[in-house]
C-alpha cells in the first residue's frame, strides 16, 4: 500500500514538475586519416572553468582503455565511479567499437537544457592505444551558435558537425 | 643426416616456443568457443546474401525515425545506429523486418580479456611481436613437423593409411599431425599475417579511385546484397555535399542523395582483401563450421604438446649429452642407431648390465664408430626408419665402417628392433648384418636377433646370450 502512494506522489510530482528537458543533438565526427587502432572518445559537458559537470557520450566499449582518457577518467576518480553498475549508466551512449583512421561516425547526444546557451563547454577527450592522447581534441561553447559551424580537431578529430533540436 | 636436422629444428622450435604457443592455444580455444556461441545468438544471420541492401534500407525507414548507420559485422551481426521511438539507439536487426532483435551490449569482459591476451600477452606492442612470433614458429613447427611425420611413416602416401604406431602417446602425435596439419599451418600463417599487417608492413599499396559525374552512372541497390557490405552511412543533412557512403567488402562508393547516383568508387588495395581473408581464417567468426576446427584445432595444439613431451623426455634430451665414455680402453663396445631414443635406452641397459660383469664398456651411436683400439667385442642395437633405412644416428655407419680397420679381430652380434607391422621388419639390422659378415676380421657370435615392439623379454633373452659367450 506504502509504495503505491509513493508512485502515485512521484507521478504527481512528474506530472507538475517535469524535469529539465534535454537538447537533442546529432553530431558528425570525422576522424583523422591514420593507420592502426581505432580511436577511444568521451564526450564531456564542462562549466565555464573547465569543471567536469556531465560525460554524455563515450565510443569504445573496452574498459580497461578507458584511463587514457586522463581527464575523464579523474572525474570518475574522484566521484568513485568505477563499478560497471555505476559507470555504464552514466554514460549515454556506450557503443560498442571504436573508429577507425578516416572513419566517421554519426550518434546522437542529449544535453540538459539548462546547460545549453548558459556558458558551458563541450569537451571532446580522444585516445589512440599507443599513439597519443587529446584532452582538448575539441573544447567549444555548447551554444546554439557555436554548433551551428564546423570545428577543426586537434588530434585525432578531423571535423566535427552538429544539428542541434531544442 | 637431413631426418636428424627435422628432428633436431623440430625440437628445438616447439622447446623455445612452448611457453608462448601453450598460452595462445589455450586462449585460442577459449575464443574459438566464444566464436561458436557467437554464431548461435539471435543477431547471427545466416544468409545475408538473401536480403538486398534495397529491401533492408527500405525496412528501416519504416521502422525507424532517422538512420545514421547500418553495419554488418564480422560475426555477421547486422547492426543499427539511429533513432527510434525510444531515442537514440544502438542495436542488432533483422533485416528483412528492420525490427530490433536485440540492443548492443559491451562484449564480455572475460572474452575481451582473453582477446586481448591471446594478441598481445597485455603487454601491448611488445607482447603483438612475441605472439606474432610463435605465430611464425609455428608455421615452421608444422612444416618440420609434416617432414618428420611423412619420414616416420615412411612417404607422404603412407598419411592416408592408418597409423601402424603402438606407443600412445607417439600414435596420438602422428594421427593429430594428419588431420590437424592444414588447419595448424593456416592458423600459423594467418597470426603471423596479421600481426605484420598491424605493424603497417603494407602502406605502399594505394587504393584506385574513379569520379563519376552526377547521374553518369546509378548504383542499383538490388544488386547489393548484405554479404558484400561492411557498412553503409547515411548522410548527415539534407545538404547537396552530403552523401551515402557504402563500403563493400573490397570497395567503398559515396552515393547521392535522392537518386543514388555514384559519385566516387574507390577499389582498395590487395592487402585489404588479404587481411579481410586472413582475418576470417584466423577467426572462423562468420561460419561455424570454420569456427569449429579452429576450435579443435586450437584443442589439438594443446595435445600436441603433451604428446610432445611425453615422446621427447627420455630420448631428446639424452641424445644432446652424447656419452664418448672409455672407448679408447673399452673391451666391449656397443653401438647403437637409434631414431626414437628406444635402442639407445636398451643399450643404456645393456652397458651397465655388462659393466656389473666386470666388462670394460663403451656406449656410442654408430654414426660415431671409428678405431677402437681395445675393442674384442662389438653389440650393435639398431632400429629401423621408416622404409627400411637408417635411423639419423646410424646413417654415416657403412662409410665410417669401411674406412676404419680394427686392430684386433672382433666377434659380433646385432639385435635388430623393429615391427612387425611394417613391411620392411628390421631391413636396417639385416643391411648391417650383411655388412658386418662380408668383413674378414668379423665373426658373428650369434644370428641376427630380431625384436618386434620392444618387446623386453626377447631383450633380456639376447642378452643372456650375450653374457654367457662373453664368459
Amino acid at each position: 500500500m506504502q509504495s503505491f502512494f509513493k508512485i502515485l506522489l512521484i507521478s504527481f510530482l512528474l506530472f507538475f514538475f517535469p524535469i529539465d528537458k534535454e537538447v537533442e543533438i546529432k553530431c558528425l565526427v570525422e576522424i583523422m586519416d591514420y593507420r592502426g587502432e581505432g580511436a577511444y572518445f568521451v564526450i564531456s559537458v564542462l562549466d565555464e572553468e573547465e569543471n567536469y559537470i556531465k560525460t554524455v557520450y563515450v565510443l569504445g566499449d573496452d574498459k580497461s582503455w578507458f584511463s587514457e582518457m586522463k581527464a575523464f577518467w579523474i572525474n570518475l576518480r574522484k566521484n568513485n565511479l568505477f563499478s560497471d553498475e555505476d559507470f555504464y549508466p552514466l554514460i549515454d551512449g556506450i557503443s560498442g567499437p571504436t573508429i577507425s583512421g578516416g572513419e566517421r561516425r554519426v550518434f546522437q547526444i542529449k544535453v540538459p537544457k539548462n546547460l545549453f546557451n548558459n556558458g558551458y563547454l563541450l569537451r571532446f577527450e580522444t585516445a589512440v592505444e599507443d599513439k597519443a592522447y587529446h584532452m582538448n581534441d575539441i573544447n567549444i561553447a555548447l551554444s546554439t551558435e557555436s554548433l551551428k559551424q564546423a570545428h577543426m580537431g586537434q588530434g585525432f578529430i578531423k571535423k566535427i558537425q552538429f544539428i542541434a533540436t531544442e | 643426416m637431413m631426418k636428424g636436422v627435422w628432428r633436431k629444428t623440430h625440437f628445438l622450435l616447439a622447446f623455445g616456443s612452448s611457453l608462448f604457443l601453450f598460452l595462445a592455444s589455450v586462449s585460442g580455444f577459449i575464443l574459438g568457443i566464444e566464436a561458436l556461441l557467437d554464431q548461435t545468438k539471435p543477431q547471427a544471420i545466416d544468409s545475408l546474401e538473401d536480403h538486398s541492401l534495397k529491401t533492408t534500407l527500405e525496412a528501416l525507414d519504416t521502422n525507424m525515425k532517422e538512420v545514421f548507420e547500418i553495419s554488418i559485422s564480422e560475426k555477421n551481426y547486422v547492426i543499427v545506429q539511429g533513432i527510434s521511438e525510444d531515442g537514440f539507439e544502438h542495436f542488432y536487426v533483422d533485416p528483412k523486418t528492420g525490427l530490433k532483435i536485440n540492443s548492443v551490449t559491451p562484449t564480455s569482459p572475460f572474452f575481451k580479456q582473453i582477446r586481448s591476451f591471446h594478441r598481445s600477452l597485455f603487454l601491448k606492442n611488445t607482447g603483438r611481436i612475441i605472439v606474432g612470433i610463435i605465430a611464425f614458429l609455428l608455421i615452421l613447427l608444422s612444416i618440420t613437423g609434416l617432414f618428420l611425420l611423412a619420414q616416420r611413416i615412411g612417404g607422404i602416401k603412407q598419411l592416408f593409411f592408418l597409423t601402424k604406431e603402438k606407443n600412445i602417446y607417439r600414435k596420438t602425435h602422428i594421427i593429430l599431425g594428419k588431420w590437424f596439419f592444414i588447419p595448424v599451418l593456416l592458423i600459423g600463417f594467418s597470426g603471423a599475417y596479421l600481426t605484420i599487417e598491424r605493424f603497417n608492413a603494407f602502406t605502399n599499396q594505394e587504393s584506385n579511385t574513379k569520379t563519376y559525374a552526377k547521374g553518369e552512372k546509378i548504383l542499383d541497390l538490388n544488386t547489393i546484397h548484405l554479404n558484400d557490405i561492411a557498412r553503409v552511412s547515411y548522410p548527415f543533412s539534407k545538404a547537396e555535399d552530403e552523401v551515402y557512403n557504402i563500403e563493400l567488402k573490397d570497395r567503398v562508393f559515396t552515393v547521392r542523395q535522392g537518386d543514388f547516383s555514384i559519385l566516387s568508387e574507390e577499389i582498395y588495395p590487395f592487402h585489404h582483401l588479404l587481411k579481410q581473408w586472413n582475418y576470417f581464417i584466423h577467426t572462423g567468426e562468420s561460419n561455424l563450421f570454420v569456427a569449429l576446427i579452429l576450435t579443435l584445432a586450437a584443442l589439438a595444439l594443446v595435445f600436441f604438446m603433451f604428446t610432445g613431451l611425453k615422446i621427447t623426455s627420455k630420448t631428446s634430451l639424452d641424445l644432446l649429452s652424447l656419452n664418448k665414455n672409455n672407448l679408447k680402453e673399452a673391451s666391449v663396445v656397443i653401438l647403437y642407431g637409434t631414431e626414437t631414443g628406444n635402442s639407445y635406452q636398451f643399450a643404456k641397459r645393456l652397458a651397465k648390465t655388462l659393466r656389473k660383469e666386470n666388462h670394460s664398456v663403451g656406449l656410442t651411436s654408430l654414426n660415431n664408430y671409428s678405431i677402437f683400439p681395445k675393442a674384442k667385442t662389438i653389440l650393435i642395437l639398431a632400429a629401423t626408419y621408416g622404409d627400411g633405412e637408417a635411423p639419423s644416428n646410424a646413417d654415416r655407419f657403412e662409410k665410417r665402417f669401411n674406412s676404419s680397420a680394427q686392430p684386433h679381430s672382433i666377434n659380433f652380434s646385432i639385435l635388430g628392433f623393429g615391427s612387425k607391422s611394417y613391411p620392411k621388419f628390421c631391413q636396417f639390422a639385416i643391411n648391417l648384418q650383411t655388412l658386418l659378415e662380408k668383413q674378414d676380421n668379423f665373426s658373428s657370435l650369434m644370428p641376427l636377433f630380431k625384436i618386434n615392439n620392444q618387446s623386453e623379454t626377447d631383450y633380456y633373452s639376447w642378452e643372456g646370450m650375450v653374457i654367457n659367450k662373453l664368459k
